[in-house]
């Protein structure tokens, strides 16, 4: 295996090409694999109720009309019922599949950009710089993820914001580890000791050769943390912490469904299959992604 | 052995001094004055000053530091606003629930897991492969305060079978205990049961198709000996890195799980500290939380050597 | 393909990769993978039994007792997880009713007639402490643990510095006739074959293309296969590159009509392509699958270099 790769230099083959046709195996791979099917398409539903959730919701969100509270679901156009303050159901949950895609693409876009800049540093300069940041995401990581944003949310106050940085700076020590260890394995490539001799600065390398090359692993586990984030997020708010009612996000459909379990089961219901479906969706995808990029990959 | 184990332990100060000085940090981002966040909005600006001066937030941030360190190399983890009691005493009353809650969730998770993932491979595209793949993709994916309120829906509310909350006690017999365990521990237990079930069966996939399997083969030994002792003790080395990280999920689990039955633990604990802003048990179960994880690593490091006879202790933590 | 084998004797299979040796081998275990592997047809008949009829439980009291195998990579045949006396002792305690401690002093006595020093201090050692050559010794000495009445060595030297191959074969020999064990010796190799083999068969796509005596064989070589073979094996008098065969072993997944090789033999005429030639006997004990080597007629061979 390992033989083959150093035989394959980059001088020889036409990189554009071998490129492409990566690219484009990878995708068919990835449609041939229908369960990274089922998970992209769960994503894309995903996306088309957070961008059209106007058209989409039956109802305003927010609208209250506490004569309907706790109404089945069918009942009075409320397909999916009404919640303790006689909110539509089905409209919440289209609303809150915003709050989820935003923190679940913000917070790893953030973890996810720190993290990598720090694994960058450590795998690259190694050292003293390496033993620093390695000691401090060590420490990190040594928090349970869901209880370092617990910690970091009591202190920052409840918010959409918050909820972001909170679970954005739990993703952080992940991403810097993964990242380190491909940048260790890349820099010892041959390519990269004949770009050094030809006199390319330290970022130029960094960016231009080493990065690009730890991309699929990178996306592999963005995709997967993106599901994490999201399960995190409707458990900040589950537990009262994440977003601000009356702000609809499943968690707290979730922690109000909890106090109503006897009386309306159907919210608690409703709200945990959607953050099922969708962690399920991008836990799908990214499995698809991994196997379809390279299935030994240890992600 | 004892040596290396030792080793290691120092190898961890710096590991704990990280997770105490992000402790440190992250209460001292409380914005405005702590003190002030403490007492409430009711309080009055003498009480205001009293928590200051007890606090030591009058001292430069250095030698708050210091301070925070020097307590907590005594175990001191400070005194709770709310329980007036020490934190470290406060913890350790509800640490063995939360023990014993894990522990039972981490059994089951170990129990049913493994021999899934095992039967999963030796049956590779089976109905029963099948099966449990699907079932432990959802697994993995299970936002599992939501499974704990279903489970409480429908064997709770529903058909009345079991407790929804508290833990019982020994003095309503054992099984009153038992009985109260159920639930919380299948909610706690999904996610690690399905991820043992995944990293079970790929690793399985992959030393089944070694060499040294087909020298057991050879050698005679009955197909069950061949994957239940040769192949099995082989793919432990995955298992075990994956157990480390479950174990730490699982610490944060319990928060979750333990709010839904009203389990009272450490996880219980933090939640009512949160909603009575009570920020220094917070910050000291946090705190506990995360030594405890780190010993758990350490222990699973040396669980590695047991399986994995080329690993050496002395060369770990380089990858 | 059929053979006969007497105790004590060692038959060579060779041919390239791919021509189907280690599956014949596995087979004799019964230790193909089921699906896809399964023997269709024909049997394997040891000391009057016949092996494709026995249940999975006699098929167990047989291997690595009566028959036992040793592979070609010993760095990844030994199971890196348990002590090397550990397998040795297991193999014996499933087979011979002793206790531990009489199966350990058994272990202890095939290391050292495998050669191995220090025999006490190694059983407790894992396979990583081992070199690849001791390995194949330790290796050796699980398969020979229960006195197998029939060894098949699976490519044993292939993985091996040319003087550890040398060292292990001198010891197989030796072993063989202490302990009276035929031995199915696969190889590539036809020097291996030369150095400790009787007969010889020689495979192709998973038929035997010749079979005879190991002198006959190289004397007077009939099928164009065993020509490239020779051909291709470092000989004293090698210079520059070796001639190899060209081409590859068939896909045998596609229904071939004619002769398997006739692809890539340069003698092939057009009856090559459309009619399997049958394994005939054409001199004493020597037998040619081959249209163009009968009793009456024969091939002109042409150097070495004749297939480039």
């Amino acid at each position: 295996m390992s033989n083959q790769a150093q035989n394959i230099s980059p001088v020889s083959v036409p990189l554009a090409a071998k490129k492409k046709s990566k690219e484009n195996s990878v995708w068919r791979r990835l449609l041939k694999n229908k369960l990274a099917l089922v998970g992209m398409i769960i994503i894309a539903i995903m996306v088309i109720f957070s961008v059209f959730a106007p058209l989409i919701a039956t109802h305003p969100p927010n609208a209250m009309d506490l004569a309907n509270s706790l109404s089945e679901p069918g009942v009075d156009g409320h397909i999916l019922g009404t919640d303790n303050y006689g909110r539509d159901l089905f409209s919440r949950i289209i609303y809150g599949t915003q709050i989820s895609l935003i923190v679940g693409i913000f917070a790893i876009g953030l973890g996810g950009m720190i993290g990598t800049l720090l694994g960058l540093v450590a795998g690259y300069y190694g050292g003293k710089w390496d033993a620093i940041i390695m000691r401090l995401m060590d420490g990190l990581f040594a928090f349970p993820f869901i209880l370092l944003s617990i910690a970091l949310m009591t202190v920052l106050g409840a918010g959409l914001f918050n909820v972001i940085l909170a679970i954005g700076v739990a993703n952080i020590p992940g991403f810097a580890r993964i990242v380190r260890g491909q940048v260790l394995a890349v820099k010892e490539e041959e390519y990269i000791e004949v770009t050094r001799s030809l006199g390319a600065n330290h970022s130029r390398i960094i960016f231009h050769h080493i990065l690009p090359n730890c991309m699929a692993p990178i996306i592999v586990y963005a995709t997967m943390n993106v599901a994490g984030a999201i399960i995190s997020e409707a458990a900040l708010s589950f537990l009262g912490l994440g977003v601000q009612p009356p702000t609809a996000s499943w968690g707290s459909i979730l922690k109000d469904g909890k106090d109503f379990l006897v009386l309306s089961p159907h919210m608690a219901t409703f709200s945990g299959l959607a953050i099922l479906l969708s962690v399920l969706g991008f836990n799908l995808f990214g499995d698809g992604l991994r196997d379809a990029l390279d299935p030994k990959m240890k992600v | 052995m004892l040596r290396l184990i030792l080793r290691r332990l120092v190898d961890l100060i710096p590991t704990l001094l990280v997770v105490a000085t992000t402790v440190f940090i992250i209460t001292r981002m409380i914005p405005g004055d702590p003190a002030a966040v403490l007492l409430g909005p009711q309080a009055s600006p003498d009480e205001i000053a009293k928590m200051r001066e007890s606090l030591g937030l009058n001292q430069p941030m250095y030698l708050q530091y210091i301070d925070f360190l020097g307590s907590l190399l005594q175990g001191d983890l400070g005194t709770s606003l709310g329980y007036h009691q020490p934190v470290l005493s406060l913890i350790l009353e509800r640490f063995p629930n939360t023990l014993l809650l894990s522990v039972c969730a981490l059994a089951i998770a170990l129990l049913i897991g493994i021999p899934a993932g095992i039967i999963s491979a030796t049956k590779q595209y089976s109905a029963w492969d099948y099966t449990v793949m699907i079932l432990s993709l959802v697994g993995v994916s299970m936002p599992i305060f939501w499974l704990g309120v279903m489970l409480v829906l429908y064997f709770s509310v529903h058909l009345g079978w079991l407790p929804a909350t508290g833990m019982g006690s020994l003095s309503e017999g054992f099984g009153s205990v038992i009985t109260h365990l159920v639930l919380p521990s299948i909610a706690l237990s999904t996610i690690p049961m399905a991820t043992f079930a995944r990293i079970t069966r790929s690793s399985m996939l992959e030393v089944i198709r070694q060499d040294y399997i087909k020298t057991a083969r050879a050698k005679g030994l009955r197909e069950f000996f061949v994957v239940w002792k040769h192949a099995l003790k082989n793919a432990m080395t995955p298992l075990l890195t994956v157990m480390g990280m479950q174990i730490s999920s699982m610490l944060g689990g319990a928060v979750l799980t333990e709010t839904i039955f009203s389990w009272p633990g450490m996880g219980r604990l933090v939640v009512d500290a949160i909603e009575n802003r009570d920020f220094v048990v917070v910050q000291g179960t946090v705190l506990f939380i995360a030594v405890i994880f780190v010993l758990i690593n350490l222990l699973v490091d040396i669980l590695y050597t047991v399986v994995n006879p080329r690993v050496n202790l002395s060369n770990k933590g380089e990858g | 393909m059929s053979f006969d084998l007497r105790q004590g004797e060692t038959i060579g299979i060779v041919g390239e990769s791919g021509s189907g040796k280690s599956v014949t081998s596995t087979a004799i275990l019964g230790l193909i993978p089921s699906p896809p592997g399964k023997i269709e047809r024909g049997s394997i008949v040891f000391e009057g039994k016949d092996l494709t009829k026995l249940s999975q439980d006699e098929m167990r009291k047989i291997r690595g007792n009566e028959i036992s195998m040793i592979f070609q990579d010993p760095m990844t045949s030994l199971n890196p997880v348990f002590t090397v006396g550990n397998q040795i002792i297991e193999v014996i305690r499933l087979h011979q009713q002793v206790n531990k401690k009489e199966a350990r002093t058994r272990a202890i006595e095939m290391l050292k007639l495998v050669g191995i020093p220090e025999p006490e201090k190694r059983l407790e050692q894992y396979p990583h402490e081992f070199s690849g050559g001791m390995r194949q010794r330790v290796m050796i000495a699980i398969a020979l643990a229960c006195n197998p009445k029939l060894l098949i060595a699976d490519e044993p030297t292939t993985a091996l510095d040319v003087t550890v191959q040398a060292q292990i074969l001198e010891l197989m020999k030796k072993l063989q006739v202490d302990l009276k064990t035929s031995i199915i010796m696969i190889t590539h190799d036809l020097g291996v074959v030369w150095e400790s083999c009787q007969k010889v068969l020689v495979m192709y796509a998973g038929n035997t293309v010749e079979y005879a005596n190991v002198e006959d064989l190289y004397q007077n070589p009939l099928h164009p296969y065993t020509w490239g073979l020779l051909d291709s094996q470092i000989k004293s008098d090698t210079v520059g590159k070796l001639p190899s065969i060209p081409g590859n072993p068939p896909d045998l997944r596609n229904e071939i009509a004619g002769c398997y090789f006739a692809p890539r033999c340069a003698y092939a005429q057009e009856k090559c392509f459309t009619e399997r030639p049958p394994l005939v006997e054409v001199s004493l004990e020597h037998m040619v699958a081959c249209h163009f080597q009968t009793a009456d007629h024969r091939l002109k061979r042409e150097g070495g270099e004749a297939s480039e």
